[in-house]
């Protein structure tokens, strides 16, 4: 069994619905509207101000790709939200759970296919992104890096929606509380930490500390915060660094940030997927079980 | 053969079945019965491995299942599930693979279940476009694709209109008749006695009575009510009627006599002969035990009565 099976049945089902060429179409137009508005705005700069084209294809390329992993995962958290969710509502779980199949199968089954969607979606994205190879001033490896970075990003959504999946009961709640965990995680860290830091401010004798201490491992789970990382290391622009010197990051935490927080999210990943496992399995000891049994011994 | 010993189970704190043990032997087709709430789906969702027992095991050749293989049981909910957007032949393609079935294997697997369940030349229609009665089959035929040992269907007739229903039930016959051990549930109390080789009720999460089908009617029926039809002589029968101590309850109806008679097999017999000495023209001489559904109402109507836990004979 090299290839998945509920992967496989999965890819099928969603390759047969209306659903996905729609949103690949929305995609596309969105992203290739973005990409003709600002091609169009810096040809019009560079035909009156003579400068090179080139220098505002980095940031164009970082900015489709920004784009891209938000609309990556609009998309994508409610398909993986309603995997397993959807299969509950359709009355399917059980007898999936009753065969041969492993929980551990049905939530990387299900892991895959949500992250196979998204990966279609990025690579008929990639033609509007190459745009920005027209005029040079970026390098295919920044591509690549970016690409990557975000194919990882689909993985962490996929993990999070099938982990909500799991564990709520259906659909609507599922998607709610995987659209809750990425926000939180994209948003809700970035801004505690920053609020962390001026209530420090706030209250350091001198005004001039922003120390948070451990919290920046928040941003260490936070993939916007990676992305923000890679992008201004592809830009040379030292400020990232330097805020992260602000908030008191040690240097060698900063020379490795991207690693650290790729490692960090992974272990996330890893975790999501042994949750998931675990709300799946119907032979699973429960708490209350567990307790009953020790009351009793 | 199949063992269900000592099950338990509760929901938090309501308890769905308290040592509920059963015994379904190869080759039979064992029902359970029980008003609503009563434990069935509790039960078949125990064995099929979707609901840890409080304590207790299910086994099979003296294996417990929970260790042992999943291809053992072939598994059909109260609420079937299909995918729409599949073939049917894709359906079961998805299930077979599940199995490691080859392709080979699987294609002609396919055809002969969908054969049994009269649903082959629709190989290529898609799930979606069947009705719920083509579709509880097609969940059927899924069920047999890895050749359980134990197949559990919970209220499979459950939503279908009366000749699907009908349909269903040739079907369970010809499973029965290719030596599938089934377990099933259903409301439909006589339907059930028409398919099944063995019952057991349940009530409150209780095994209150199970065995073979006449043997249940026979060991809850303290007496019999004897349909007895003559030619000629009613009033000498009669007679002979009322000097019995053990017939009871007695009326006639032109030639046709009622009695509620409570004497063995062979009283009964001497019944019999007593009758035609004395110059009765029987032409007829049965008894009529009442079906599953007398016995189903008796019993729990009793447990609701009496509150007891076992049923005494």
């Amino acid at each position: 069994m090299i290839f998945n099976i509920v992967c496989k049945n999965e890819i099928k089902l969603i390759a047969r619905s209306k659903r996905m060429f729609i949103i690949m179409a929305i995609y596309n137009i969105i992203l290739a509207v973005i990409a003709m508005l600002v091609l169009f705005y810096v040809r019009n700069i560079t035909l009156s101000s003579g400068l090179s084209p080139y220098r505002y294809m980095m940031p164009l390329n970082i900015g489709l790709m920004s784009i891209t992993a938000v609309l990556l995962a609009l998309f994508i958290t409610p398909a993986a939200g309603g995997s397993v969710a959807g299969e509950r509502e359709r009355q399917t779980l059980d007898i999936l759970l009753s065969s041969r199949l492993t929980p551990a199968q049905i939530v990387t089954g299900k892991m895959m296919s949500s992250a196979c969607s998204a990966f279609i979606l990025l690579i008929s994205g990639v033609p509007v992104i190459t745009v920005t190879l027209v005029y040079g001033g970026i390098g295919l490896a920044e591509i690549y890096q970016s690409v990557l970075y975000v194919a990882f990003f689909v993985l962490l959504i996929a993990a999070v929606g099938v982990f909500c999946s799991c564990t709520f009961k259906t659909t609507t709640s599922a998607n709610v509380a995987s659209y809750g965990i990425i926000l939180f995680l994209t948003l809700g860290t970035a801004i505690l930490v920053v609020l962390s830091a001026f209530a420090v401010n706030a209250v350091s004798p001198d005004n001039s500390s922003y120390y948070v201490g451990p919290m920046i491992l928040f941003w260490l789970l936070n993939p916007a915060v990676t992305f923000t990382g890679l992008t201004f290391r592809q830009l040379n622009y030292t400020w990232f660094n330097y805020m992260l010197a602000t908030f008191g990051v040690p240097d060698v935490i900063i020379s490795f940030w991207s690693i650290l927080s790729i490692i960090l999210q992974t272990v996330f990943i890893c975790i999501m997927i042994l949750f998931s496992i675990r709300n799946l399995d119907p032979l699973r000891e429960g708490l209350k079980h567990k307790k009953k049994t020790v009351s009793r011994t | 053969m199949i063992e269900v010993k000592n099950l338990c189970k509760s929901f938090s704190d309501h308890q769905v079945l308290t040592d509920f043990s059963l015994q379904i032997p190869d080759g039979s087709v064992c029902g359970i019965v029980g008003p609503n709430g009563a434990g069935k789906t509790t039960t078949f969702r125990i064995i099929a491995g979707l609901l840890k027992a409080d304590s207790g095991e299910v086994l099979v050749d003296d294996t417990d299942i929970r260790f042992g293989s999943k291809d053992l049981i072939g598994y059909m909910p109260d609420f079937f599930g299909v995918y729409d957007k599949l073939r049917v032949a894709e359906y079961m393609e998805f299930f077979a693979s599940i199995y490691n079935i080859d392709a080979a294997r699987t294609a002609e697997k396919t055809e002969s279940l969908l054969d049994l369940v009269g649903l082959s030349g629709l190989e290529n229609t898609y799930v979606d476009s069947l009705s719920r009665g083509m579709k509880q089959k097609l969940c059927l035929a899924r069920c047999l694709i890895h050749d359980p040992r134990l197949l559990i269907l919970d209220e499979p007739a459950s939503g279908l209109d009366p000749r699907a229903r009908i349909e269903f039930r040739d079907l369970i016959r010809k499973l029965h008749e290719r030596g599938t051990t089934i377990l099933i549930s259903s409301h439909i109390l006589s339907e059930l006695a028409q398919m099944c080789t063995d019952i057991c009720i349940i009530n409150n999460g209780k095994n209150v009575i199970s065995g073979t089908v006449s043997d249940i009617e026979y060991r809850m029926t303290s007496s019999v009510k004897l349909v007895i039809k003559v030619t000629n002589g009613i009033q000498k029968a009669i007679s002979v009627l009322n000097s019995d101590p053990l017939a009871d309850k007695l009326s006639y109806s032109g030639n046709e006599i009622y009695v509620t008679y409570s004497g063995s097999h062979e009283e009964e017999a001497e019944l019999l002969s007593r009758l035609t000495e004395e110059g009765a023209g029987v032409y007829s001489f049965g008894n009529d035990r009442g079906g599953l559904e007398d016995l189903f109402l008796e019993i729990t109507d009793s447990k609701n009565n009496t509150g007891s836990d076992s049923y005494d004979f």
